[in-house]
């Protein structure tokens, strides 16, 4: 399969501070691909050097074959960026913001006029077009990001967690307008902290963590890394401390970890841990107060691969 | 076309931001308005009078002197009605009182030995002219006490008459008596009388006193005007300049600037388009500070291709000092005290050569700051400003300019690709 993306051993340091360290991966065409992993882990230093704002200390990528380092400009033409965060003109209407960033693009007159009705219908904001970017809500602003960066019908589009810190519907809307991208055969490259969204979207993740990608894969592929484990998370009545080393004693326990008073199992049967967890707590003095069961998922791999949990 | 994209999206921005309308084009008039109120009335008046012509009270104590009756009528008269509005008064109390109620702007009162101390040959004694002003008023006092001093320069002739004659008769051992120095006094006067009523003296008097005074003190107000809206005009450009560039640190910050980066667009052609726009804001707002301040002040900036090459040149070389100073700036949180603190020293710097022409006493400083202003850019704009008000070309200047203008602007680009590249 032709490749739309290929990163290929990208470095990139901050004074001591490794961002990105050795990082290699290739998208194909009208694939969604995502980096997935904690903040700080370098998905958007990756995404920055992709674009062209930071120039790699070593490493090259291609964008459909066009070096980043030595055709740029080319490399440029054929992405569409959504930044993380909202880089609009929040004195410009929907429609002027549109028509701005189309000219940089270099479309012009009627051709960027019909393509401005066609995005705003995609973002669905066609009745909002003549108000102030500055008077939309969060998940508008969102969508009119996006859809910056749809303008010119760009065979690979870049995502820089563009629903942080939006409302439910707009995120749904978001995602719904990133499958229908690939749907029309553009190659999306994905980065969120949210697991649900890999999981959702994603054809291949890469997990990242400290600067490098740490696991690669399909959902299935990678949930195949931690075995067919079960994930449970309780919460107890008294500190959770009480019961963790017992908990982890347990036969059939693969893991547990604390967080901010819940607790995270890790088992293979959880039919058969349950009723010692149960059991184990109350001869503790202690009592389950809240219990959901999680079929393996791409958390669980992130913990089973750094023992940590994503949002830490 | 980029270029074009680019400064008329941040057009669209300045017209839509309070702040930069306010600052750009509300400040600089609202300043112009202030001195027009100031100077009251400048611009108005008939026969190219510049100035409203101030209340003047005159009090003649020496009523029975010749000299002091034809200073008071001289004063009154017609002559000086397009100069002065001045009224007789007899009572040096009420006329004091008058100044001080803000009736009138000046009080002139002759002693009552006037003519007297003109005549008193050999004596040494002074002519004591009381001018009682009020000392909240600058122009029209200082019109009053030109005018009066020139008169009394006039009539300093009668003493020095007196004198020469008195030292003539001496050397052949002829006493002057006061009747003679007195006849001699009245000659005197009469012949200067005469010169005032008749054509030629009127033209004597237009020449070497009365008209002249008016002249020199018109010229040097407006001077004065000129050079302060120079200065003004200039440090709002700059300032003007600086707060546009600052959009470059917002945008940055906004993270639309990046975004740009990420287009096929050059970056020098996004920076080229950051800059036309800031050239178009300040090529506007100095056309209109040329305009008003020409409307209201009747400055003669100078000719139309100088006028046009100084606007060109000012535009440029603040704009580009305005790239140059932001492309050292991180963020805005930088940019206000180091916009405030670089733009106003550098800009006293290049002003001072115009400062020095407002302040008394201080021209004779202009050899050394005409020098050393022009390690500013404001410099070069003071100069080109000064060369085109006083007719003189402003070619080698405005090149200047032009130079400095692109070295600064290449260094701007250089430092911001830079930044954006790393």
């Amino acid at each position: 399969m032709e490749q739309a993306i290929q990163v290929q051993d990208l470095h990139k340091a901050f004074g001591a501070i490794r961002a990105v360290d050795g990082v290699g991966f290739s998208v194909a065409r009208s694939e969604i691909f995502s980096l997935l992993g904690p903040n700080g882990a370098g998905k958007t230093t990756i995404i920055s050097m992709l674009c062209g704002l930071l120039r790699p200390d070593s490493g090259e990528a291609f964008l459909l074959g066009n070096s980043i380092l030595r055709q740029a400009a080319q490399a440029r033409a054929v992405l569409g960026v959504v930044p993380q965060d909202i880089a609009l003109y929040m004195d410009l209407s929907a429609r002027e913001n549109l028509s701005f960033w189309g000219k940089m693009y270099n479309l012009r007159g009627k051709a960027l006029s019909r393509r401005i009705d066609e995005v705003l219908d995609i973002i669905g904001l066609a009745d909002r077009q003549k108000e102030r970017v500055g008077s939309f809500s969060g998940g508008m602003k969102r969508r009119v990001n996006i859809g910056v960066a749809l303008l010119h019908k760009p065979p690979i589009i870049i995502m820089d967690e563009p629903t942080v810190g939006i409302d439910p519907q707009s995120r749904r809307h978001i995602l719904d307008a990133v499958k229908e991208l690939r749907g029309q055969g553009m190659t999306v490259l994905y980065t969120t902290h949210y697991m649900e969204e890999a999981e959702e979207l994603s054809d291949r993740v890469a997990v990242m963590d400290k600067g490098k990608i740490i696991a690669c894969g399909t959902n299935a592929e990678l949930v195949q890394l931690v075995g067919q484990d079960t994930r449970i998370e309780l919460a107890v009545n008294v500190e959770s401390a009480r019961v963790l080393d017992a908990w982890r004693a347990a036969e059939g326990v693969r893991g547990v970890t604390a967080d901010d008073g819940h607790l995270t199992v890790l088992a293979g049967d959880s039919n058969a841990v349950l009723p010692r967890l149960f059991e184990s707590a109350a001869s503790r003095g202690a009592r389950i107060t809240s219990l959901e069961i999680r079929e393996p998922n791409l958390e669980a791999v992130f913990l089973h691969l750094t023992g940590r949990a994503l949002r830490d | 076309m980029i270029v074009l994209d680019v400064a008329w999206k941040d057009l669209m921005h300045s017209v839509r931001s309070v702040f930069m309308l306010v600052f750009a084009l509300g400040l600089p008039l609202l300043t112009a308005g202030v001195f027009y109120a100031a100077f009251g009335g400048l611009s108005s008046g008939e026969n190219g009078r510049m100035i409203a012509a101030p209340r003047v009270m005159v009090v003649n104590l020496d009523s029975a002197g010749q000299a002091g009756t034809m200073l008071a009528d001289f004063l009154i008269g017609e002559e000086l009605s397009g100069v002065l509005d001045a009224v007789r008064e007899s009572d040096p109390a009420a006329a004091r009182a008058a100044v001080d109620a803000g009736e009138a702007a000046v009080a002139v009162i002759l002693p009552e030995n006037f003519t007297a101390s003109l005549t008193a040959a050999g004596t040494g004694g002074t002519v004591a002219v009381e001018i009682y002003q009020d000392p909240a008023l600058t122009v029209g006092p200082a019109i009053v006490r030109s005018i009066v001093g020139q008169l009394l320069d006039g009539f300093a002739g009668v003493r020095v008459s007196v004198q020469a004659s008195g030292e003539a008769l001496a050397a052949r051992s002829i006493p002057l008596d006061p009747q003679t120095a007195a006849g001699i006094a009245a000659q005197y006067t009469e012949w200067v009388q005469a010169q005032m009523s008749s054509g030629d003296g009127q033209d004597w008097l237009d020449v070497q006193s009365v008209s002249g005074a008016k002249q020199e003190s018109m010229d040097t107000i407006a001077r004065m005007i000129s050079a302060i809206m120079a200065m003004m005009m200039i440090f709002y450009c700059f300032f003007t300049g600086t707060a546009a560039a600052q959009s470059i640190l917002q945008e940055q910050e906004a993270g639309t600037l990046p975004r740009m980066f990420t287009t096929p667009a050059r970056r020098s052609m996004i920076l080229a388009g950051k800059l036309l726009a800031v050239l178009v804001t300040l090529l506007l707002q100095l056309a209109i500070l040329l305009a008003v301040s020409g409307w209201a002040f009747r400055i003669h900036w100078g000719n139309p291709v100088s006028v046009v090459l100084g606007v060109v040149g000012t535009g440029a070389l603040s704009a580009s000092f305005a790239i140059f100073v932001t492309s050292f700036l991180k963020d805005t949180k930088q940019a206000g005290m180091v916009y405030g603190v670089v733009v106003n020293l550098v800009g006293w710097v290049g002003i001072s050569r115009l400062f020095v022409l407002i302040i008394p006493g201080l021209d004779k400083y202009a050899s050394y700051t005409d020098i050393v202003s022009l390690i500013s850019p404001q410099g070069w704009a003071a100069q080109i400003w000064q060369e085109s008000m006083a007719g003189n070309p402003v070619w080698i200047t405005v090149t200047g300019m032009l130079v400095l203008s692109l070295v600064l602007f290449g260094i701007g680009v250089f430092k911001f690709n830079r930044r954006f590249s790393e």
